[in-house]
């Protein structure tokens, strides 16, 4: 088992350095200064070069590149080239909590309901309310979330003068406040995600359903809530849970434009401002950061499927 | 429209059988199978119900202020104005605001005014490369000497003379000294390391020799053009600052409304942690927070120096502002708008005005002549061929039919585009397009007067004889509806005209292209501002002279070298004023660069909000304005209301 999670750990090393050199020349292969970022207007070259000199983007690639790869092994992220006065890490400490409890709240809401949905519509198959059920969540796969967040925000306002509040305030400064400008934003990223939660609940139940175990509860007598609850929903949930996790990694793609429309100073909204800004410390801390996180959730999925079946050390 | 009214009505209950149908109701409806003929039902109740829905603009129109009649200094309305604007401008003005409802009720304290405002200030360096950037977030914690005025029941258009900020009085001794005289007690902002300390001249002194750039270089970048006629800086005593100048400086007085042209501690300045930091300044606000992208704020400063000229009372009005960084995020700004939320809110075009202020009860719309330095147009690569011809940079701009886009883009609330300050020429419009085609004969909208100087130029039968590849934004905006609606005009002059696109994502490559000069092979880049500008030079000697660091623009002209500078030299407006024209007929004859539209500057208000300023320097309290943070009031009870 050492050994294994030795050799996993050495590839999962291996992916991340083999990222941070395709992201750091892909960043540095885009057009654009992050020194010229910050102006709005022309300034003379020799205080151009003297900026560049400044924040040592004037060096060749490969020195760039051994200088961060050092730092970063010690700990040290860099300071953002576009906002000097911060480093990445306490950019990434601000921003990652944002995202993290956006994530969280969607996935709660998409289990809470499409779980249920998924189980109610497969029980009732092929009635009003199984149609109305899968309408409901082919739209939710459907329509993009900048949409369906951009329709809300602009008839909220119109119809209910209504807007969830234009300042993120953490969750520990002021809770009621804080969910108050996460509850749409969640659920229209959550939205997506139940749709693919109840579909995948659906078949998953509609399968377990036609099992001989269950036509035996029910000769047995049982009630449809029992058969329903005890013997198809928890036999159902095994794949629907693992298509949830994958799903994850996608959803984090979907805060970016979640984040924007919202105004919520997270993670996908920071990239986005890295990108635009050629911020090449920042937006290598995101990804190196997002990348890590991947990996070792992979490492740790390996790991736990390792412990719990010796075939898979052995492949 | 009631939706009965259309002829659906319910079947009547037969009594007794109620409770138990709708007991039933759901429970067989929803294990009834979908048929096809259900399906097909349920499609034509909700074609019935929608076509019966209410389409009528019935909410609440808002206060527009106005009552038709022409405000003060609104005469002569120049030719080719177009009547829109004209009946817009009557009707959202901002000299309608001297007598709303509410306004005897004040000046007020208290309250927290709201606005949206941008992310895009990096730190707080003011002397540093976000120099210009900071123009619309310094003013609210920094002063500078002179500033713009700041009532809005004083013309607000013509902002010339300035008016005293840190300075009492001042004086120009002869063309080479100016001498001011300083606010007595001005104290900085109680935080380390200055720590309230009085401001003297020696502070001042200080800031001006770093915005002079002379021992570093790197520092005053926004600054030094302001400065760099500056010989000496002198404190005879403790409230009085001399400058001398190495030659006449008719534009350094102007230019020092510049909001970044502002004082600092010294000890702040030697702390770069925290002068990147934290603004400390003597402004009317102390920063509370800046916490980008999400806001910024501040609290009143209660030892701030100033008071208002108009009811002498004590500024700062409001205990705070608060301003979300939402600029970007239109619909999420026009929602917290609605919800009351904003207290002020930059509306582009005049179908959303038209639709907030309607919708919004009470709210208020003002409709300002945009400032010279914010516009649509495209900066040319002059020496390239066939672009270092006059001839084929005229048919540019011939080929552009300006009427057609003020209608169609600017929904007729806009003007012809060039960027030199009108205010200074002491008028209340922008330039018509006959005046600019009076200087430079090549305004005035004629294809076949383009084709043919095209063909002579080029000896191309259709267009340049080769692609014009421009780069162009596609970040929604008036300015890049303007911008492809002018790459339209010469399509439709049979110029064959090459896109280099670029999002939000990939700005840079465009500030990379500007301020750096790397065009590749590009003939043409569209720009949104051409200032910064207090001062007609700014417009002039800043992007005309070759020795100007503002010059992107590729113009090496001899005569507009001499020119430019000789303006800087005159001290009599009349004489100075007819210099300039020299150099716009030059500017404009030449086609040095191509123009467009400027639309003007819309915004709407919340009824309770008052001296919320739009004026054609400040772009509102978002903008360089935000020094009039200072004056806003809110009259509570109606904010209750």
């Amino acid at each position: 088992m050492t050994g294994y999670i030795v050799r996993r750990g050495i590839a999962s090393f291996v992916v991340v350095w083999v990222v941070s050199i395709i992201v750091f020349l892909l960043i540095h292969a885009a057009p654009g200064d992050p020194v010229l970022a910050k102006l709005s207007q022309r300034i003379p070259e020799a205080q151009l070069q003297a900026l560049r000199e400044q924040i040592g983007i004037d060096d060749p690639l490969p020195v760039q590149y051994l200088r961060w790869l050092g730092n970063t092994l010690q700990g040290d992220l860099g300071q953002s080239l576009y906002r000097d006065q911060q480093t990445v890490a306490s950019r990434l400490a601000d921003t990652f909590p944002v995202t993290a409890e956006l994530l969280a709240l969607s996935i709660l809401f998409s289990t809470l309901v499409g779980i249920p949905l998924g189980v109610i519509s497969a029980a009732r198959q092929d009635t009003v309310l199984d149609y109305v059920i899968r309408v409901v969540s082919i739209t939710g796969l459907a329509v993009p979330a900048f949409w369906l967040g951009t329709v809300l925000i602009v008839y909220g306002g119109l119809w209910f003068g209504y807007a969830t509040p234009d300042i993120y305030v953490p969750l520990w400064e002021d809770p009621v406040e804080n969910l108050k400008s996460f509850w749409m934003p969640a659920l229209i990223l959550g939205y997506n995600l139940c749709s693919i939660t109840m579909r995948f609940t659906r078949s998953a139940v509609l399968e377990v359903l036609r099992h001989d175990y269950i036509r035996t509860a029910r000769a047995k007598g049982l009630r449809e809530t029992t058969v329903v609850l005890r013997h198809v929903l928890l036999n159902a949930a095994i794949p629907v849970i693992a298509v949830l996790g994958n799903q994850v990694v996608f959803l984090l793609g979907g805060t970016v434009v979640v984040e924007f429309l919202f105004h919520l100073p997270g993670l996908g909204s920071t990239s986005m401002e890295a990108l635009s800004t050629r911020d090449y410390n920042l937006m290598l801390g995101i990804v190196m950061f997002v990348a890590t996180l991947t990996v070792t959730a992979n490492l740790a999925a390996d790991v736990a499927a390792a412990a719990s079946d010796p075939r898979v050390r052995l492949r | 429209m009631n939706n009965l009214a259309c002829g659906v009505t319910a079947a009547p209950p037969v009594p007794g059988e109620a409770t138990m149908r709708e007991e039933n109701y759901w429970k067989r409806a929803l294990r009834t199978p979908v048929t096809r003929r259900r399906t097909l039902a349920l499609g034509l109740a909700g074609g019935i119900l929608i076509a019966c829905g209410d389409d009528d603009d019935d909410g609440k129109q808002g206060n527009g202020g106005g009552d038709g009649k022409l405000p003060p200094g609104f005469e002569p309305v120049p030719p080719g104005i177009s009547k829109t604007l004209v009946d817009y401008r009557k009707k959202y003005s901002s000299y309608r605001f001297a007598d709303l409802a509410g306004q005897a009720d004040g000046p007020q304290s208290g309250g927290t005014f709201r606005y949206s405002t941008y992310p895009g200030v990096t730190g707080w360096d003011v002397t540093g490369p976000e120099g210009d950037t900071l123009a619309s977030f310094a003013s609210a914690h920094f002063n500078g000497l002179l500033t713009f005025r700041m009532n809005d029941k004083e013309n607000p258009d013509n902002l010339y003379p300035a008016v005293g900020d840190l300075a009492q009085s001042w004086e120009q001794k002869d063309d080479l000294t100016v001498s001011f005289k300083l606010h007595q007690g001005v104290k900085f902002h109680d935080t380390a390391p200055v720590s309230g300390r009085e401001l003297t001249s020696e502070d001042v002194a200080y800031c001006f020799k770093v915005y002079q750039g002379t021992q570093d270089p790197t520092k005053g970048i926004a600054q030094q053009p302001i400065f760099s006629e500056v010989d000496k800086i002198e404190t005879p005593d403790k409230h009085t600052v001399v400058v001398k100048f190495k030659a006449p400086a008719a534009y350094f007085l102007n230019s020092l409304m510049y909001p970044v042209a502002v004082i600092f501690a010294k000890e702040a300045f030697e702390k770069p942690d925290i002068f990147k930091k934290t603004p400390i300044g003597t402004g009317a606000f102390v920063l509370d927070k800046w916490d980008p992208p999400n806001v910024h704020s501040g609290k009143k400063n209660p030892t701030y120096f100033r008071k208002d000229p108009v009811s002498g009372k004590q500024l700062p009005f409001v205990d705070a502002f608060e301003a979300p960084m939402l600029l970007g995020n239109h619909p999420q700004e026009v929602a917290q708008f609605r919800s009351g939320n904003l207290d002020t809110l930059w509306v582009q075009g005049k179908t959303e005005l038209d639709n907030v202020v309607g919708s919004v009860n009470g709210a208020l719309g003002q409709v300002e002549i945009p400032p010279p330095g914010f516009q649509p147009y495209m900066v040319l690569k002059l020496d390239k061929p066939p672009l270092n011809d006059r001839r084929v940079r005229r048919a540019l701009q011939m080929a552009i039919d300006i009427n057609g886009i003020i209608d169609s883009v600017a929904e007729g609330l806009g003007a012809p585009g060039y960027a030199q300050d009108y205010s200074y020429f002491g008028r209340n419009w922008p330039w018509s397009i006959e005046e600019l085609d009076k200087l430079g004969a090549a305004h005035k909208y004629n294809v076949d007067e383009a084709k043919k100087l095209l063909k002579e130029a080029t000896g191309a039968e259709k267009g340049m004889g080769r692609p014009l590849k421009v780069m162009v934004s596609t970040i929604p905006s008036t300015g890049t509806d303007v911008a492809k609606l002018m790459i339209g005009y010469w399509r439709n002059a049979g110029i064959d005209v090459v896109l280099d696109e670029y999002g939000v994502q990939d700005l840079t490559r465009w500030s990379t292209a500007l301020f750096a000069k790397q065009w590749g092979d590009l003939d043409g880049v569209f720009a949104g501002f051409a200032g910064p500008g207090m001062d007609p030079d700014q417009y002039a000697y800043g992007p005309l002279n070759s020795k100007s660091p503002r010059n992107f623009f590729w113009v090496n002209d001899p005569k507009l070298d001499k020119l430019t500078v000789d303006q800087r030299r005159l001290f009599k407006e009349e004489e100075r004023r007819k210099a300039l024209e020299e150099v716009m007929k030059i500017d404009l004859g030449e086609a040095y660069r191509i123009w467009g539209v400027n639309p003007y500057k819309l915004s709407a208000r919340q009824p309770w909000a008052f001296n919320v300023l739009d004026t054609i320097h400040a772009w509102s309290n978002v903008g360089w304005g935000q020094k009039s943070n200072e004056v806003v009031w809110i009259n509570q009870k109606l904010k209750k209301a």
